[in-house]
C-alpha cells in the first residue's frame, strides 16, 4: 500500500511540475512593460506597469534626464543633455493610440542631426520621409497604419551609418550615430 | 608528562568524536572571525566596531537579499528603473529564513548581524554533516578536520558569514548528499526540495542522484546488467523516486509565485538582462579569460584550478559521482560570467572535498606550503572583499 502511494504522490508532483512549468511560460498575466523590457528587450529602459499607456497622443516626450523618455525601443544611446543619440539605421520607440481611426502628425525636434536621409515607418510600414526643416519634421501619420493601443515607431535610414568621428573628426566619438532627438509629439491632424 | 597528556587526549577524542568535532568547529569557526576582523581593523584603523565591520562585508548582492526580506515583510517590491535589476533574479529560501529572524526581533535587530548569526550557524551545522559524510565515505578523522580547516580559514570563506545564499546551500547541499549514501531518500528529497528554493541550480541535484544509481549499479556483481534491468532495479525502490520528485519542489514552488506575483514563472532567468548577462560558452569563457588576455587574468586562474581539481577527483580518485554537481554548476555558471566561479566551487561542497583528499595524500613539505598559500591567499581576499572589490562577488 506504501508502495502505490509513494507512486501515486511521486506521479502527482512530476503531472504538477508540468503544469506549472506551463503556466509559468504563459506569459498573458504579464504587464507590456515587463514583457517588453524583460522577456522581448524591445524597450531601451524598463518602465513602471501602466506607464506605455501614457505615451500616447498629445503627450510630449522629451529625452532628456529627469523627462519622460522611456518609451525608447532598440537603436538609441545613452540620454544626455541634449535629447538622445539614434544609433545605426534603426531607431524605433513606441506610442499608445486610443483612436486609430483618426490620422495624426508626428512631430520630431531635434538638436543635431548628421544629415542622413530619414523615414519613418509604424508598426513596419512606410509613412513618409522625415525632412528636417529648422531642426523640426513633421510626418502625416495614416490611420491605416495604426493599431489601437501599442504602435511601434521607426526612424529608419538606408544610408551606410558611419562613425562620428568619420564625419566630425574633432569629436572622436566613435559611435554611429544618426540624430540627436530632443522630443517628439504625436498630434491628431484634424 | 605531556605524552601522557597528549595521550588522553587523543583517547577522549577517539571515545567522542561527534562532541570533539563540535567543539573544534566552534573554535575555529571563532579564531577564523577574529581574524577576519582583525585584517579588517588593521585596513580600515580608527577603532571601528564589530558591527561596523558586519556592515562593510555584507556588500554587493547583499542589498538584493535585504531588499528581498523588507518585501517578504511587506514593503512594495524593490525595482532599479534605472537598470530593471530586481530582487526576482534571486531565490527566497535564505531571506526567508532571515525575515522570520527579523519578524522575531520586531525588525529591531540589525539584519547584517542576524545574518551573520544565522548563516554562520548554517555554515558550522554544514561542517559538521560534511564531518558524518566524510566518516562514511572515507573513514578518515584527519580527512574531516582537514576540511573542516579548509573551509573555515580557505579561501571565500568570508562568503558564510554574510547574507549570501552560500551557508544555506551548503549546508543543504551536504545534507543532500549524506542522506544520499544513507539512502534516506525522503529526508534527502525534502533537502533536496529546500536546496532548488535556495538556488535554482539545486535542481540539477536529480543529476547526482541518477549518477549515484549508475555507479551503484555499475559496482553490483550482477551477471545480467543491461538498461532494462538498471530501469526496473531503481523504478522499485518507491522512496528513490520520491525523494527525486520532491527535489525540484523548491525551484517550482517558486515558479508558481512568480507566475501569480509577476505574471512570468520564469522571472528569475528573464530579469539576468538587467545585469546583462548573456549566453555564452563554457569554451569561450574559458578562451576569454585564460588566452585572449595571456598571462590570465585572476578569474581565469581560478577556472583552470577549479577544472583541474574536477579533473583530478574524476581520473584520478574516481570521484565521479560528487563531480556531477561541480561539473554542472560550472557550465551554468560560467557561461554567463566568470565573476561567480570561484565562490561556487568553494561553495558546492564536493570540490574542497577534492582538495581535502588531494591535501590528504601530499608530503608534509607541500602541506606546509600549500597551507601558507590558502592562508595568505584568503587574508588577500578578506582585504579585498573589505575594499569591496568587485572581481570577488
Amino acid at each position: 500500500m506504501k508502495k502505490v502511494i509513494f507512486y501515486i504522490v511521486s506521479a502527482l508532483l512530476v503531472i504538477g511540475y508540468v503544469l506549472v512549468l506551463l503556466r509559468g511560460m504563459d506569459l498573458k498575466s504579464a504587464t507590456p512593460e515587463y514583457r517588453m523590457f524583460y522577456v522581448d528587450q524591445s524597450t531601451r529602459f524598463l518602465m513602471p506597469d501602466g506607464e506605455l499607456q501614457n505615451y500616447s497622443e498629445n503627450v510630449l516626450c522629451t529625452y532628456i534626464r529627469g523627462e519622460n523618455f522611456r518609451n525608447l525601443g532598440e537603436g538609441w544611446n545613452d540620454i544626455g543633455e541634449y535629447g538622445i543619440w539614434s544609433e545605426g539605421n534603426d531607431a524605433s520607440f513606441y506610442l499608445d493610440i486610443n483612436d486609430s481611426n483618426s490620422d495624426y502628425v508626428l512631430e520630431l525636434t531635434i538638436s543635431d542631426s548628421l544629415g542622413y536621409n530619414n523615414a519613418l515607418y509604424v508598426n513596419g510600414v512606410f509613412a513618409g520621409d522625415i525632412v528636417f526643416e529648422d531642426d523640426v519634421a513633421s510626418i502625416n501619420v495614416s490611420s491605416e497604419l495604426l493599431n489601437e493601443g501599442l504602435n511601434t515607431f521607426t526612424i529608419h535610414t538606408d544610408d551606410e551609418v558611419l562613425r562620428m568621428v568619420d564625419i566630425r573628426p574633432e569629436s572622436e566619438n566613435e559611435n554611429h550615430f544618426n540624430i540627436l532627438l530632443y522630443s517628439l509629439i504625436l498630434r491628431s491632424a484634424s | 608528562m605531556t605524552t601522557t597528556k597528549l595521550g588522553s587526549i587523543n583517547n577522549w577524542i577517539k571515545r567522542n568524536n561527534d562532541l570533539s568535532i563540535v567543539l573544534f568547529i566552534l573554535v575555529s569557526f571563532v579564531i577564523s572571525r577574529i581574524v577576519m576582523f582583525g585584517v579588517y581593523l588593521h585596513s580600515f584603523g580608527e577603532a571601528p566596531t564589530f558591527i561596523d565591520w558586519l556592515h562593510r562585508i555584507n556588500t554587493f548582492d547583499v542589498t538584493w537579499y535585504t531588499q528581498y526580506v523588507y518585501s517578504i515583510l511587506g514593503r512594495e517590491t524593490f525595482i532599479d528603473y534605472g537598470t530593471g535589476q530586481t530582487i526576482w533574479a534571486f531565490f527566497p529560501l535564505d531571506p526567508l529564513v532571515i525575515a522570520f529572524f527579523m519578524k522575531i526581533s520586531a525588525m529591531k535587530a540589525d539584519i547584517a548581524l542576524v545574518a551573520f548569526i544565522v548563516n554562520s550557524s548554517f555554515f558550522m551545522l554544514s561542517e559538521f554533516v560534511a564531518y558524518k559524510y566524510i566518516m562514511l565515505t572515507r573513514k578518515s578523522f584527519s580527512s574531516a578536520v582537514i576540511y573542516i580547516l579548509l573551509m573555515t580559514f580557505g579561501p571565500y570563506s568570508f562568503y558564510f558569514s554574510i547574507f549570501y545564499t552560500e551557508s544555506l546551500f551548503i549546508l543543504l547541499l551536504t545534507l543532500c548528499y549524506y542522506l544520499l549514501k544513507k539512502k534516506k531518500y525522503l529526508l534527502m528529497g525534502i533537502c533536496g526540495a529546500l536546496l532548488s528554493a535556495t538556488r535554482n541550480v539545486g535542481i540539477m541535484f536529480v543529476f547526482v542522484i541518477l549518477a549515484d544509481c549508475i555507479a551503484e549499479y555499475i559496482s553490483e556483481k550482477k551477471i545480467k546488467k543491461n538498461f532494462g534491468d538498471f530501469v526496473k532495479t531503481y523504478v522499485s525502490k518507491e522512496n528513490l523516486i520520491l525523494g527525486t520528485a520532491l527535489v525540484p519542489m523548491g525551484l517550482f514552488a517558486y515558479i508558481l509565485f512568480l507566475t501569480y506575483k509577476v505574471g512570468d514563472g520564469f522571472a528569475f532567468l528573464h530579469v539576468q538582462t538587467a545585469w546583462a548577462r548573456g549566453d555564452n560558452a563554457l569554451f569561450w569563457a574559458a578562451k576569454h579569460g585564460i588566452i585572449s588576455v595571456f598571462p590570465a587574468e585572476f578569474l581565469g586562474v581560478m577556472l583552470v584550478i577549479s577544472l583541474s581539481i574536477i579533473a583530478y577527483a574524476i581520473f584520478h580518485n574516481k570521484k565521479v559521482v560528487e563531480m556531477v554537481l561541480p561539473v554542472i554548476i560550472l557550465l551554468l555558471s560560467a557561461t554567463t560570467i566568470l565573476q561567480s566561479v570561484p565562490r561556487y566551487m568553494v561553495g558546492c561542497f564536493t570540490v574542497m572535498l577534492a582538495v581535502t583528499d588531494i591535501y590528504k595524500n601530499m608530503s608534509k613539505t607541500a602541506k606546509v606550503i600549500l597551507t601558507i598559500v590558502l592562508l595568505a591567499f584568503e587574508i588577500i581576499l578578506i582585504r579585498e572583499w573589505d575594499s569591496h572589490n568587485a572581481m570577488l562577488c
